[in-house]
Parts: structure tokens; C-alpha cells; sequence
């Protein structure tokens, strides 16, 4: 009524901007630090909601789906992986290929050649969780651009062999209690 | 005195557009600043999703059906899974029911915001509304990625179960937010339900007259806001809303702001079902365990939910083999927007805009 | 003591006296016209590349306040806090391709990249921007100032026509219509301040704020609300945009500007809501007066703290449809105008002016004019207030649905 509907929304907006300003002062030295690791905001707490991204990175959660990696057993110091080729059948979009080497290592076939597109992986999920030995997981990788389609997006073994030694080097996904791998 | 020749003008909102939700073309045939005619055209954003899941398993279709209304994608999922479930009789557990509750109705949550948001965008507002529950929407997305592994796309629902059990960290920071989504929502009310502006646009814009929305199929907060009382949640209760108490919302005029206060209603609505499913949790398993080939007797099966937008039924034929034989979608969007022209006519151009809004379309399901 | 008060009036009278001095260093060499004729090109000069230099950080000023608004930053990665951004906004624009429709009209198309732009420059002149510092002290200022602004109608109107091309058209013709209309009250409401003051200039409005020893805004804050929206809707800021409706006809009459000329409309726009913001902080906010302060740092404290108002309005409220604007402005805000301008022309005749007596009455007589309205119409606000019914879910089913 005569405006009086304006005002109020109009305070709505007003708290929000005085508490940008008070959030920021709150958490002055914290927030300017360079190269701070930054949780991201409670659920109850007011202030500007922006998360600086390259000079700040919030962890990502242990169970996040990023690109495929590949585990090795950490007492046989041998990839899990017997190429039974089940994750190549489950996929939706065809996105792995799996070769499995004649002749086996330690009383166990590995795979002789393994092939993972990036470019039309949908990140499902399902390789991981068929895969019978626990042989794969998902890195939690975020910045997965490249200068040119095609042949820098498709790894091969020896890649997600070394992916799996950086994010997983106890051989098990996901890496729970532990709580956050930083990317 | 002899009326003045007037031409009316053809103008193209076309797919390429800030405020149609999507690519989705509209050809407006105007009198000065009325409409007088408007054409939709669709298919922009067509997909195959219907035959691309004749190919795939009936395992290996749940990621897409993520993809189809892709503000909500747990009610999508759940519609698939209850479908299926329902073909192949399987029951899941009763932590699973729970924990799928839960989900779909934070989904139905953080739908509404997001079109409460968007509508404010069209109305003129600069995006602060819409910054405010992309705000709350990102709390949320929290609590899918720390259970699903992803934010929007999570593929969380299994046939028979769901795919993970909870984290240790999800019961209490869904505790937490359940307690400050009310805040939350007042919040946004005090913003605009008073606001003379708002009231302004959308009171007796868009009116749809009851019988009509039932003549075009309308279904969803549409028929609802409308003076309809149905809800497929109360008509046919589908997996455990039979335990829950919550109350179905009605509006009284069914003009786009009547849609609007609906939409925050149920927004309450969904929160105190939330609450009850967070207090009777139960322990247990969250799966039945999965078969590698998994082969659904033959026969056919139509189960519908009310996702956030109106009635989704998946229809599935199947042949006794790994694949679907039909699968075909019935999707709310492209249902409800057929009531578009109706509501248009006679009213001027800023009120299109405002209707697609309150329609609340998503191109992903009306295109599939 | 002393010397703090001799300093501070140094700096209050800092740019007077720079002119001053320039002036009598070329009296020495250069003849009395030469000497006028050049300090008054100096002066456009200083104008003009203050409204241009302005444009640098005003810009980044309303996107980061914006920001703000919507819990987060503005832009903060070019130049300290983001300050630079306008700098990167200018070289992206100039250096864009300049298109031109093929079957636009060309000399109205090019012609009215300029035209917008002109009039805002031309208002700045007849504001005082401190004590002793106006361009050209006209005495019919505010008539200037309502002379000039409505130039810049043309402008838009000549860039929608030229660019043929029917969003373009639709958007001109509300533009049109929507700033002839609201002209009106914009004029209405100052003449109730005008009445009050006795002549049309603005120095003299300034100098009658001081013997009333009160802004006008206390004295005729009617006046001051009406004057605000009309100002907000004749620069086609929120909630009034519709010209450049940017939801519904994606960015109106300049749509089919790119480049250059796409960055004069953007100019025009910010200077024409800082030259408002200016002349409402003159009338009613008491202009440069001010304690401790130079002058001139009050008269920008107060516009941009009008202008900062303007942003928090934009922020919040959504846009009014076009029948409903010029319904506003015909049926609401020209007859309250007129109210206004009648009942401030009895009281003034009624109580003795630069007293306190009389701004306790004319603050009374606002306040019943506004319980007045309110009084009248809230039964009707009650019976349209509008609920949803809730139906319990165990209730049972009567509907059956499709």
C-alpha cells in the first residue's frame, strides 16, 4: 500500500549489502591471505558468497565424480585391474577400451592396454561401480581443459596408473575419514 | 466514424532470447503492444532421448534420465526407478525409501527457488533474487555432492536402493539447513510478495479458468494455482508419502501471482516433509543387491510422480530382454506449455514474458 | 584555530582561485575578450572532461554496489578493487567491429550515436558544484535545465527509427511516451520549491536552503518523492526501463549498436543519472552547504549518495509495464503534483518565511496530505489481499483430477 511493500523489500536488500561489508571485516585477515584454503561458507552465516577462484579453492568431497583413475594394490605394488572388461561393456557412452595382456603377472591378468576418452565420458560413475576388484576411481580433478580436443583427452595406462598413485596412494576410493583431497 | 486500418507486425522472440528458459522460439503477432496471436516452436534442444534408451540397458538409463529436466534431476531418476521397480516387482529397503524422500524433496525445494528466482529476473528485477536462491540452491548441491558425488547430474538412484549410504557429515548439516530453510523462505517472501510492483505485474495476468486447465492437461502447481485440488501425492500415494503429513496447496484466481504464492507454500510444505523423514530414519541396508544383467519380465507399466512441475509418467514397454522395447516420457513442461496461447491472448508483450515464467518450463524436458 | 579555519576555506575556494590566478597571468599578455573568450573555453573544457572522467569509475562504482546488493563482489581483478575495469570496458569497445544494418538508415543511424549525449553535457553547466564554482549562473536555471533535458528524447527516438528493425521500433515508441509524460510532475513538483524561493536560478536555491536553515527536503518532502521517481523514469533507470527492457526486448533501441557508438548510449545514461541525482541534491538536499567539509566535497557526497539510492532501487524492484507507467504518471503522480503546488502556494501565503513556525507547517501539512491517501485507501488494500487455501493431504479425495 502506498509504497510501503517497496520499503520492505527494499530493507531486505539493504541487510544483505551491510552484511557484505561486516562479513568482509569479520574475516579480514583470513580472507586477503594469499593462497588460503577457504571452507566454504555455513549454512547460517551472512556475508558475501563469492569464492575467489584461482587464490582460493574450496577441497573437493571425497566422494566427488571427476576423470577415471586407475588403483594399484600397494603389497603386490601391481594395478588392480584384471581387464575383465566389464566396465567397457557398462559404459553408456563406449567411452574405455581394455585389451587384456597374454601372459599374467604374478598369477594375475592385467590389462594390456587401456584406453579412457575423456571427450565423451559422462562421468557416471558406473565403471566404478561394477568394476568387481575395486581397480578404479574418480580423481578429483577439476581443471581438466586442454589446448585441443581429441588426443590430449584420452589417456592410456600408464596416466591413470600415475593419477592413482597422486589421489589414491593407499589403493582404496573413496578416500573417506580423511575428509578432503585438495585438487 | 470509420475505425482506423491498423497492420499487426510479426515479431520473433526467437531461440536466442535472455528470458525464454532455454531455446525456445515463440512467433508473436502484435497490434501495437497486444498480442493477438502466439505460435511456439519447439524441437531446439531435441536430443533422442527416447531412442537412445531403446539402446542402452535398463541400467544404463538413469544418467540420462538426469539429463532430461535437469533443475530437478532426483525426481526424474525417481520416476524411472519407481517405474521399473514397479515392472519388475522389486521392493528396496525402507532406509532407501527414506533417504530417496528426502532427496526429491529438497529437489522439489530447490525447484521452486529456482523459478521464483528466474521469474523475478523476468519481471525486471537485475538477477538479485535469482542471486539470492542460487545462493540457497548451492547449500544444497553441497549435500548432493558429498552423498552422490555430483552436483547436478548424481545418477544416485538404483534400482532397488540407492547407490551409497549416507556420510557421516549429510544428517547434520541437513539438520541445519532444514532449520534455516523457513528463514530462508521468509526471507524471500518479505522481498516480494508485498511489493506494489509485483502485484502490479502479475495480479490478473495469465488467467487460467479451471476447466480449461484441465481441458489442455495442465497438471502441477499450473492446475493447482488454478482452484484444482490434485495432487498425485495425495490421489495415488506413490512409494512412502502415505506416512507423511503435509498439506496440498490451492490457489484461489489462477494468475501468475497466485502461481507464485503457491510455489512458496509448497515450498513449507516440502520442508516439514523433510523434517519427518529426518526423524524417522530408520537403520538398515540401502540396496538390494545388483544383478549384473538385469531383465525385467515382459509387459508394460505407466507410473507417474509429481515432480516439481507437474505430473512426469515414464511409460515402458518391455520384452523380456536387457533393453527397453518402448520408453517413452510424459513430460510436464511440454504438456503445461500448451496453455501458453490461451493465456497470452489479449494481453500485452511483457506479459508473454512473465507467463513462460510462471509456466516454469524446462527446454530439456520439453525438447527431450 | 584560526589556521585551521584559514585552511580549510583554502580548500573550499581552491578551484576559484586557480581560475582566478590563470586568468590574470594572461591578462598580461592577452587582450580582454582573448582573456574571456579563453577562460570560457577552459571551462567547457573542465566540464566535459569531467563528465568523461567521471564515466571512468562511475561504472565500476555502480557495478560494485550492485554486486554488493547481491551478495558479492563487483569486479575486482583489474587495478586495485577493480577500479581499472572501466579502463578494459572502453578498449573492448573500441575496438569492436562496427556494424552497420544494411537497409539502416544511415544518417539518422550515425546521427544519433551523438545526439544523447549532448544534452547531459549541456546540463552540467548551471549546477553549483561548491561554493562560488557554477559555469554559467543562469537566472533561469531550472527552466534551462527542463529545456535541455527533454533534447534528449529525440536522440533515442532518432536511434530506434534509424536502425529498422522492429524491436528497436517498439522500444522507441515507449520511450517516447514514457519521458514526455513524466516531464510533467518532474516540473509540478519543483515549482512548490520555486514558489518558495522566488526566482528560477539554482545558486538562488541554494542561497534560500541557507536562510531557511533547512534543506527542502523537510519542508516539502511530497515534493521530493514525486521529483525522485519522475527523474528515475525520465533517465530509464529500474524500475522504469523499459527502453532498454532487457528481459523482454533484449536491450531496446540500442540493439543494433555495437562498438563506439554502443558506448555513447552507455555514457549518456550514466551522466544523465548523475546530472539528476546532482540537481536533486541542489534543490532539496541543500546543494554544498555543509559543516567541516570543502563544499564541493558535500555537493558529491550528496549526489553520490542519491546515486547510491538510485542503484539500491535498480537492485531491488522489478520493471512496470508500459500502460501501467503511464497510468502512474498521469493518474497518480500529476495530480499529486498539482495537490502539492496548491496546498504549498496557501501556506506559503499563510505563515512568515525563513522561519521555524513555517517549517514545522509545511512539514505538517505533508504529513496529512500523506495519512490522508493512506487512510483512503487501505480498506481497499485489505480486501484484495490475497491467500492460498491449504487442503490436508488425509483429507479425503473428493477430486478426482484428469
Amino acid at each position: 500500500m502506498i509504497g510501503l511493500g517497496i520499503l520492505k523489500g527494499m530493507s531486505v536488500t539493504l541487510r544483505r549489502f551491510v552484511d557484505t561489508y561486516w562479513g568482509d571485516l569479520r574475516q579480514f585477515p583470513r580472507r586477503h591471505a594469499p593462497g588460503g584454503v577457504y571452507e566454504r561458507m555455513g549454512i547460517t552465516e551472512r556475508g558475501a558468497f563469492t569464492i575467489q577462484y584461482p587464490e582460493e579453492r574450496v577441497p573437493m568431497f571425497p566422494r566427488y565424480r571427476g576423470p577415471i583413475m586407475m588403483l594399484t594394490d600397494p603389497e603386490k605394488d601391481l594395478t588392480k585391474c584384471i581387464a575383465c572388461g566389464l566396465c567397457e561393456r557398462t559404459c553408456p557412452t563406449e567411452s574405455i577400451k581394455v585389451t587384456r595382456a597374454p601372459e599374467k603377472i604374478k598369477e594375475q591378468n592385467v590389462p594390456e592396454s587401456y584406453e579412457y576418452d575423456m571427450n565423451t565420458c559422462m562421468f557416471c560413475g558406473f565403471c566404478v561401480q561394477i568394476c568387481p576388484t575395486g581397480a578404479l576411481g574418480h580423481s578429483p580433478i577439476l581443471e581438466t581443459g586442454a589446448y585441443s580436443k581429441g588426443d590430449a583427452l584420452i589417456l592410456n595406462l600408464e596416466q591413470l596408473l600415475e593419477m592413482g598413485h597422486k589421489y589414491a596412494p593407499e589403493g582404496v576410493w573413496p578416500v573417506e575419514e580423511k575428509e578432503a583431497v585438495a585438487s | 466514424m470509420t475505425e482506423l486500418k491498423t497492420d499487426t507486425i510479426t515479431v520473433n522472440m526467437g531461440p536466442q532470447h535472455p528470458s525464454t528458459h532455454g531455446v525456445f522460439r515463440l512467433i508473436l503477432t502484435l497490434d501495437g503492444e497486444t498480442v493477438i496471436d502466439v505460435e511456439p516452436v519447439v524441437g531446439y534442444l531435441h536430443r533422442n532421448h527416447e531412442k537412445i534408451g531403446e539402446l542402452n540397458n535398463w541400467i544404463q538409463n538413469t544418467p540420462f534420465t538426469d539429463r532430461l529436466d535437469y533443475i530437478s534431476p532426483m525426481s526424474n531418476e525417481f520416476a524411472y526407478v519407481l517405474a521399473v521397480e514397479k515392472l519388475a516387482e522389486i521392493e528396496p529397503p525402507e532406509r532407501a525409501r527414506y533417504i530417496r524422500i528426502i532427496m526429491v524433496e529438497l529437489n522439489r525445494i530447490v525447484n521452486h527457488m529456482i523459478v521464483v528466482g528466474f521469474l523475478l529476473n523476468e519481471l525486471g528485477c537485475f538477477f538479485t533474487p535469482m542471486f539470492y536462491c542460487i545462493r540457497w540452491r548451492e547449500l544444497v548441491m553441497d549435500l548432493y555432492e558429498m552423498t552422490a558425488g555430483s552436483r547436478m547430474m548424481p545418477n544416485y538412484f538404483w534400482i532397488g536402493g540407492v547407490a551409497a549410504d549416507l556420510p557421516p557429515r549429510f544428517l547434520p548439516e541437513c539438520k541445519e539447513l532444514v532449520a534455516a530453510l523457513p528463514g530462508f523462505i521468509d526471507e524471500l517472501e518479505r522481498l516480494i510478495t508485498d511489493s506494489e510492483i509485483v502485484q502490479m505485474r502479475c495480479k490478473n495476468v495469465g488467467v487460467l479458468p479451471p476447466d480449461v486447465a484441465v481441458a489442455y492437461g495442465c497438471t502441477g502447481p499450473l492446475l493447482r494455482a488454478s482452484g484444482v485440488p490434485y495432487d498425485i501425492r495425495r490421489a495415488e500415494p506413490y512409494s512412502i508419502y502415505d506416512r507423511f503429513d503435509f498439506d496440498v496447496v490451492v490457489g484461489t484466481v489462477g494468475d501468475v501471482y497466485d502461481r507464485y504464492l503457491v510455489r512458496i507454500e509448497e515450498m513449507r510444505q516440502s520442508v516439514r516433509i523433510v523434517e519427518q523423514a529426518l526423524r524417522d530414519l530408520p537403520e538398515g541396508e540401502t540396496a538390494t543387491p545388483k544383478k549384473r544383467k538385469f531383465m525385467p519380465p515382459e509387459g508394460d507399466v505407466y507410473h507417474r510422480i509429481e515432480a516439481p512441475k507437474g505430473e512426469l509418467g515414464f511409460y515402458l514397454v518391455s520384452d523380456g530382454s536387457e533393453q527397453p522395447y518402448r520408453y517413452k516420457i510424459r513430460a510436464p513442461s511440454f504438456v503445461n506449455l500448451q496453455a501458453l496461447p490461451y493465456m497470452c491472448k489479449g494481453y500485452k508483450i511483457a506479459d508473454v514474458v512473465v507467463n513462460i515464467g510462471s509456466i516454469d518450463i524446462t527446454m530439456g524436458e520439453v525438447d527431450r | 584555530m584560526e589556521l585551521v579555519q584559514r585552511l580549510l576555506e583554502f580548500v573550499d575556494q581552491i578551484f576559484v582561485n586557480l581560475s582566478f590566478w590563470a586568468s590574470t597571468q594572461l591578462a598580461n599578455f592577452l587582450p580582454e575578450w582573448a582573456v574571456t573568450f579563453l577562460m570560457m573555453f577552459a571551462t567547457v573544457l573542465v566540464l566535459v572532461f569531467f563528465g568523461l572522467g567521471s564515466i571512468i569509475w562511475i561504472n565500476v562504482f555502480e557495478r560494485k554496489v550492485i554486486g554488493r546488493f547481491q551478495d558479492r563482489y563487483g569486479p575486482n581483478r583489474f587495478g586495485p578493487f577493480g577500479l581499472l575495469q572501466c579502463v578494459a570496458d572502453m578498449i573492448k569497445l573500441l575496438t569492436k567491429e562496427d556494424i552497420t544494418p544494411t537497409k539502416a538508415d544511415r544518417l539518422i543511424y550515425n546521427l544519433a550515436a551523438v545526439v544523447p549525449i549532448i544534452p547531459t553535457f549541456l546540463i552540467l553547466a548551471v549546477i553549483p558544484f561548491g561554493r562560488g564554482m557554477v559555469a554559467a549562473d543562469l537566472n533561469v536555471g531550472f527552466l534551462y535545465i527542463v529545456a535541455v533535458g527533454s533534447l534528449g528524447t529525440i536522440g533515442i527516438f532518432m536511434a530506434s527509427w534509424g536502425s529498422r528493425n522492429k524491436y528497436a521500433l517498439i522500444s522507441g515508441l515507449r520511450t517516447v511516451a514514457q519521458m514526455i509524460s513524466y516531464e510533467i510532475p518532474m516540473v509540478l513538483s519543483v515549482v512548490g520549491v520555486l514558489l518558495l524561493v522566488g526566482s528560477l536560478s539554482m545558486v538562488s536555491i541554494v542561497d534560500a536552503q541557507a536562510q531557511w536553515r533547512l534543506p527542502f527536503v523537510v519542508l516539502q518532502p511530497l515534493a521530493f518523492v514525486i521529483y525522485f521517481t519522475a527523474a528515475v523514469a525520465e533517465v530509464n533507470r529500474a524500475p522504469f526501463d523499459l527502453p532498454e527492457g532487457e528481459s523482454e526486448i533484449v536491450a531496446g533501441y540500442h540493439i543494433e549498436y555495437s562498438g563506439i557508438k554502443f558506448a555513447m548510449f552507455l555514457l549518456a545514461e550514466y551522466i544523465n543519472a548523475f546530472s539528476v541525482c546532482a540537481i536533486a541534491a541542489t534543490i532539496f538536499l541543500g546543494g554544498w552547504q555543509g559543516p567541516i567539509l570543502p563544499s564541493w566535497a558535500w555537493f558529491f557526497l550528496k549526489t553520490y549518495f542519491l546515486y547510491v539510492v538510485l542503484i539500491w532501487l535498480r537492485g531491488t524492484l522489478p520493471r512496470v509495464r508500459i500502460d501501467q507507467l503511464l497510468e502512474f504518471a498521469w493518474k497518480t503522480l500529476v495530480p499529486l503534483a498539482l495537490a502539492n503546488l496548491m496546498i504549498t502556494a496557501l501556506v506559503a501565503k499563510l505563515v512568515p518565511h525563513n522561519s521555524l513556525v513555517g517549517a514545522v507547517a509545511f512539514l505538517a501539512m505533508n504529513v496529512v496530505v500523506i495519512v490522508g491517501i493512506a487512510v483512503v485507501k487501505y480498506p481497499r488494500w485489505r480486501k484484495e489481499r490475497r491467500q492460498v487455501v491449504l487442503v490436508p493431504r488425509s483429507a479425503s479425495s473428493e477430486a478426482s483430477g484428469p
